[in-house]
């Protein structure tokens, strides 16, 4: 019985994406099944890959990072104001992209060195981002990004946008530190039992403050490729992308890899959201069914991982 | 001879094809106290998991309670009679002790109405007092000793049945496992103070001379299946631990070998902070220092000050001659290497493997070619446990499934593969059966010959008398008296012990 399901328990939610994939071909062959559509819903989930990326690392090492949707809009509003400004186009990407490491660091301070509860503290630097961001923007649309990023984030190699190809080496790159090296293991016991990490001597304040600064400063450079992907920027639009990668990290974790934060599980996540959400859009669902279905798969997800627990152990 | 209270008939257990518990039949007399004993992995903790409604025992398997049956599984067992303290306690760390045994009954009071926090403060001490111990019922549970905790964990589960009923059943899952032996004879004689009033007691426990001297009768379990059932009056240690383990244990306690070095390694001077205060003491090359004492005496945390990243407030450490500054990080450096009391607590994730819990120190050595080979790491994982003789051999099973004793040699493992200089050990045998004790006081024997300096905090008067060539009897946070070669005995320790309490009976903190 358990031999059973723990050996399907880790592909439950890959196996739906393929389930869901050829239902979705079947039910709409001419729509959903072309180029055009997977290079739609691929393109169209860079940014969400990208962020959920961000925000495994704190989160294997046991903290919540709240604020990368809030970095990647202040640094997209940052570089349109620099470039209105007429910085030239490096010195205002370097400028704007400080802003991840710099909150990564304030992040770290409060967290690792104040002891304030991650989720409590980056839920703070969130909003206060979030009103930086108004302020500088003067609560407008920012259109005044450089054509040189517009250019480079909207270049397509092999058919796909370079926020696509970032998001998959850097998945790749995190895939290889968290599976394969000492660092991502240290990441899960601190994230695990922080008290046994500290006594078996792991430098878990460097660990945990480092995470921070990894999910700032990736959040930056995508507050980059996104403001150069749209061409514009909303001061207001942080909140729409906060939820979509925490939940895709968290129905990660029931994948592939139970009970772990893990990068493959989490691409398969946002790939299956997607493929869901298109698929019941074309199927002539309205645009609320994104929201429902999101959260039903995550509740699922996880629901489905702790009755395969409670069958191993009852 | 009146009718059984409780009765288990035919009660089997499986995991997954792989059978726990063979067709157990079991019954429980009023006012006796049952010793349950077995190995780690015999089925105790899942025979008493099955009597919480945490298990569910096989088909064909019947219970009754005070001549009724119980439908299985077993749901709200308190309710018929039958509370269980169970082994991992399940206390609210971050609230008080009143709290956490008010909480089984609901304060009893409505789900709205107003706690009565001099009541239930009443309450507690009442019943604290009947075991003799005098607990502040305002205390925090994170604030309290292991032996403390335990504690805690029975008032709550007397509270539950209430005083005197006949006919209850409390079940103690190795309840004396923390305590030093002096004080879990006061809380034995509560048991029997119990039992003369009707309530009967399953008692598991791995404490052979606690069991033959407390129970009626004792019931040996072994890989699942009873074996006996014997009267404690007409049995001995060796025929139960013959019984428990199917081949006779022999000598228990490793030979001491006296070092012929007598080179100070370790160096501790006027060590003060918190219960410790202005604590000197010196282990040399290749000695066992055992540091005992009577519960709440400071000594479970010295470790922690000298090797754990715990502040102290002032004192000096030395290895060697070199400055231990008590960071991890220095201790480490200088080869102190600390095995934490609470495993579950301060040396594991639980949500890895085991093979994931031993590695950890050691992956930079598994590191080839740009990456942890998976190859050598199962590899190491598996000769180091079969070296330690960790049984079931499975590395990448969970460290949860894995019983106390297995794990705290998986523990010990980790710990002596980075050939320590010096040896920390914090209860170092807490919550293991008989067998793994008896290998993992060897392997800190043989570490010992190796040249390595070992300190043993343990509250286990005989453990400590054993195993150590020098015991220091700690008081109030400073060493009372200091055993030579020659002159430690257990009788000796649990003296000393004592008389540093008698010295002090009117002091408010003597526990």
């Amino acid at each position: 019985m358990r031999s059973k399901l723990s050996a399907t328990g880790p592909w439950a939610v890959p196996l739906l994406l393929v389930i869901l994939f050829i239902a979705c071909s079947i039910a709409a062959p001419k729509t959903f099944a072309s180029v055009a559509n997977l290079r739609v819903m691929i393109d169209g989930q860079a940014t969400i890959v990208l962020l959920a990326l961000a925000v495994i690392v704190p989160l294997r090492a046991g903290d919540f990072d709240l604020s990368i949707s809030a970095v990647m809009i202040l640094t997209g509003v940052t570089l349109g104001v620099l470039n209105a400004h007429n910085y030239p186009l490096v010195v205002a990407c370097f400028l704007a992209g400080l802003i991840g490491p710099v909150v990564g660091v304030l992040n770290g301070l409060l967290v690792v060195r104040f002891g304030i509860d991650s989720f409590i503290a980056t839920l703070g630097t969130m909003t206060i981002l979030g009103g930086l961001a108004s302020l500088i923007s003067s609560d407008a649309l920012i259109t005044s990004i450089p054509a040189g990023l517009t250019g480079f984030a909207t270049h397509r190699f092999l058919g796909f946008g370079t926020p696509v190809w970032a998001g998959w080496i850097i998945a790749l790159l995190l895939w290889y530190i968290f599976e394969l090296t000492p660092c991502g293991r240290y990441l899960l016991f601190i994230g695990g039992n922080r008290s046994a990490a500290q006594l078996a001597g792991l430098r878990v304040n460097a660990f945990r403050q480092g995470a921070f600064i990894f999910s700032g400063t990736l959040s930056s450079v995508v507050g980059l490729l996104y403001a150069g992907l749209l061409g514009a920027v909303s001061p207001s639009a942080g909140t729409a992308y906060l939820l979509q990668p925490i939940t895709a990290a968290f129905l990660g974790a029931s994948a592939i890899k139970l009970g772990r934060f893990n990068v493959m599980g989490t691409l398969v996540a946002i790939y299956l959201l997607a493929v869901g959400i298109t698929g019941l859009q074309l199927l002539g669902l309205q645009d609320w069914i994104a929201a429902v279905f999101n959260g039903a798969c995550l509740i699922a997800a996880v629901g489905f991982t702790i009755l395969f627990r409670r069958a191993a152990s009852k | 001879m009146s009718s059984p209270v409780l009765v288990l008939k035919n009660v089997s257990k499986s995991f997954d094809g792989v059978t726990v518990l063979h067709s157990v039949n079991l019954s429980i007399l009023p006012g006796e106290i049952h010793g349950l004993v077995g190995e780690n992995g015999s089925g105790k903790s899942t025979l008493v998991k099955m009597l919480g409604g945490v298990h569910t025992p096989d088909r064909g398997a019947e219970m009754w309670l005070r001549n009724q049956p119980v439908s299985l599984p077993v749901r709200n067992p308190q309710r018929k009679g039958l509370a269980i303290v169970h082994q991992d306690l399940a206390l609210v760390d971050s609230m008080s002790v009143a709290d956490n045994v008010g909480i089984a009954t609901g304060f009893e009071a409505g789900l709205a109405a107003p706690i009565n926090r001099r009541r239930e403060y009443r309450i507690v001490r009442a019943l604290a007092e009947k075991v003799g111990i005098s607990l502040d019922p305002r205390c925090l549970v994170s604030e309290l000793s292991p032996a403390e905790r335990s504690v805690v964990a029975i008032l709550r589960a007397l509270r539950q049945l209430g005083e005197g009923s006949r006919g209850n059943v409390i079940v103690l899952d190795e309840p004396t496992a923390a305590l030093p032996r002096s004080e879990s004879v006061r809380l034995l004689e509560l048991l029997r103070r119990m039992a003369r009033n009707g309530t009967a007691v399953l008692y598991v426990s791995h404490r052979m001379h606690e069991v033959l001297n407390v129970c009626d009768r004792i019931s040996v379990l072994r890989s699942g299946h009873l074996v006996a059932t014997r009267d404690a009056a007409d049995s001995n240690e060796s025929e139960i631990a013959y019984l428990m383990l199917g081949y006779a244990l022999g000598e228990f306690y490793p030979e001491k070998h006296v070092s012929a070095n007598q080179t100070a390694r370790l160096q501790v001077r006027n060590l003060t902070h918190g219960v410790v205060s202005d604590l000197s003491f010196s282990a040399n090359v290749g000695e066992i220092v055992g540091i005992t004492g009577l519960t709440g005496m400071g000594q479970d945390n010295i470790p922690y000050l000298i090797a754990g990243g715990r502040m102290r407030l002032n004192g000096e450490v030395r290895v060697d001659g070199s400055n231990v500054d008590g960071s991890v990080g220095s201790a480490k450096r200088a080869g102190i290497e600390l095995l934490p009391g609470n495993r579950q607590r301060d040396a594991f994730w639980l949500g890895g493997t085991a093979m994931e819990n031993l590695t950890l120190p050691h992956l930079g050595k598994l590191w080839r070619g740009l990456r942890i080979s998976s190859r050598r790491e199962r590899g190491f994982a598996e000769s180091e446990m079969r070296l330690y003789s960790v049984r079931p051999l499975s590395p990448s099973l969970e460290i949860t499934k894995f019983s106390g004793g297995n794990q705290q040699k998986i523990v010990l493992a980790r710990l002596l593969r980075q050939n320590p200089r010096v040896i920390l050990l914090h209860e170092p045998t807490q919550g293991v059966d008989a067998g793994a004790k008896k290998e993992i006081l060897n392997l800190v024997r043989s570490a010992a010959d190796e040249g390595a300096t070992v300190v043993v905090f343990s509250s286990d008067g005989e453990e400590v008398a054993q195993l150590c060539h020098r015991v220091l009897i700690m008081r109030y946070g400073t060493v009372s008296a200091t055993l030579a070669p020659g002159e430690v005995s257990e009788d000796r320790i649990l003296s000393l012990s004592q008389r540093a309490l008698v010295a002090d009976a009117r002091d408010p903190r003597a526990l």
